[in-house]
């Protein structure tokens, strides 16, 4: 057995996910472990799910099965990037450490800026990632690999253009004004607009930024054009 | 006039959907406390919800605002702008406040400069009424609400490359914000309202408007340099 990686952090954090995202060969399942639970992948590597448990954390140490290879600690996005103290001591365990703040795409620029001053403070690797999108996950796993240092990444620049708070339908007007013309942006957002799409899904659509199909969404409705906005919930 | 327009904004109150104040409170308190747990810094969660008030701001003038109402209101001269806005800005708090606000405007340049304080009604109940973390100020949101409405009207009237609005708090019991013409130097502008609010540029400065503006609704807002 060459290499021995823990994945440790607490419940919803994203652990059965990242190990997907990961290995997506493993048969990941997606609940909480009783107590830990080990994957075998290819290579070598063995993958361990650790929880937010104390005494699963103090069993590990008293009487470890394997020596850590690698130690990942966890940092949920939409939580305090904080790392869990409980599970710390498992992670400084390993000779190669890093924090990881997984999902990147819903993290605001503070959390992420947070996030990678706790690693610093941790003498952690940092890494942000998300299954989601895949973004930050080739990274992490060649860094698993090799354990070369990660080169670090302008994350504000790297973000995409931030979704709308809300996001909106816009319905288009059954009776649309006879008389009145429309650029081609117009034409190309009014086309898409079905009454089933969101603004964030017709900016994914057209290649745009949600603010600029948002700016021309306004326009559209000024000229009679798009009846209502709803509310939608995307994910 | 005055008298006019709101006996309009309560007959209107009285026949359009409404809901219960508190179930406002309690949403709004939700989204207030997520953002809090994810920023942390009471500043970061004003910002934030600045942020948020302008896209709403922004969707709530396109449903709502009756579009050739504010074409005939709309008279782009200091005395204009100022009674477009004690029409347009009590209705606003009327919708969403439930009651109709005190609304002081001033003309602070014959050029385009004009100001405008919206202060709750003491003892009214609102949605943004909420306990909040220390140092976390709801009427960031109102006043994002308010930017965003205002920039948004000025998009409906297709003046948004003539006109630029900012809105912030005003010492908790409302919100305050200008209307200045786009031609006028924006660091006369912002030195014209220092002088009436020397703490409105705080923390959220002009070019943090200008990029919160641009980022969510698309506008682009001439920057300090």
């Amino acid at each position: 057995m060459s290499k021995v990686l823990v994945v440790a952090g607490p419940k919803g954090s994203g652990k059965s996910t990242l190990i997907k995202a990961l290995f997506p060969e493993l048969p990941v399942r997606f609940t909480e472990p009783p107590i830990y639970r080990v994957y075998e992948a290819g290579q070598g590597v063995r993958v361990v799910e650790v929880p937010g448990r104390a005494d699963t954390v103090r069993l590990l140490l008293a009487a470890p099965p394997w020596k850590i290879s690698v130690g990942l600690l966890l940092v949920d996005s939409s939580q305090q990037p904080k790392a869990d103290p409980g599970l710390l001591p498992l992670v400084l365990a390993a000779p190669q450490k890093a924090l990881v703040l997984t999902k990147l795409d819903l993290a605001s620029p503070e959390s992420i800026e947070l996030a990678r001053a706790e690693a610093q403070r941790l003498d952690l690797d940092f890494f942000a990632v998300s299954a989601t999108t895949g973004q930050g996950v080739p990274q992490l796993l060649e860094w698993i690999t090799t354990g070369a240092k990660p080169k670090l990444p302008p994350l504000r620049e790297e973000r995409r253009a931030p979704a709308p708070p809300v996001d909106v339908v816009p319905v288009p007007s059954p009776r649309p004004p006879a008389r009145a013309t429309l650029s081609p942006e117009e034409e190309a957002v009014l086309k898409a607009c079905d009454g089933r799409k969101s603004i964030t899904e017709i900016a994914r659509e057209l290649g745009a930024s949600p603010a600029a199909v948002k700016s021309v969404v306004d326009k559209l409705f000024s000229k009679g054009f798009i009846k209502e906005l709803k509310p939608k919930v995307v994910v | 006039m005055s008298e006019v327009y709101k006996l309009v904004l309560r007959l209107q109150k009285a026949f359009t959907p409404t809901v219960h104040v508190l179930v406002a409170k309690v949403l709004f308190a939700y989204m207030v406390s997520r953002i809090a747990r994810e920023r942390g810094d009471p500043r970061a969660v004003n910002t934030e919800l600045f942020r948020q008030g302008v896209w709403g701001g922004s969707l709530a003038m396109l449903n709502l605002a009756p579009v050739d109402s504010l074409r005939r209101l709309w008279k782009p001269d200091p005395g204009g702008v100022k009674r477009f806005i004690e029409v347009f800005g009590s209705a606003a708090w009327h919708i969403f406040a439930g009651h109709v606000p005190s609304l002081r405007t001033e003309v602070l340049d014959r050029r385009g400069i004009v100001w405008a304080e919206v202060e709750e009604v003491p003892g009214r109940d609102a949605f943004y009424k909420v306990e909040a973390p220390e140092g976390v100020n709801t009427l960031f949101f109102v006043a994002g609400a308010y930017e965003g409405a205002t920039q948004t009207v000025y998009r409906l009237l297709g003046v948004e490359e003539q006109w630029v609005s900012m809105w912030r708090p005003l010492e908790g019991r409302g919100i305050c914000g200008f209307y200045a013409r786009r031609d006028l130097d924006p660091r006369e502008v912002e030195e014209v309202v220092r002088s009436r609010k020397p703490e409105f540029f705080d923390l959220i400065s002009w070019n943090d408007s200008a990029a919160i503006l641009e980022e969510t609704l698309g506008f682009s807002i001439p920057r300090l340099q």
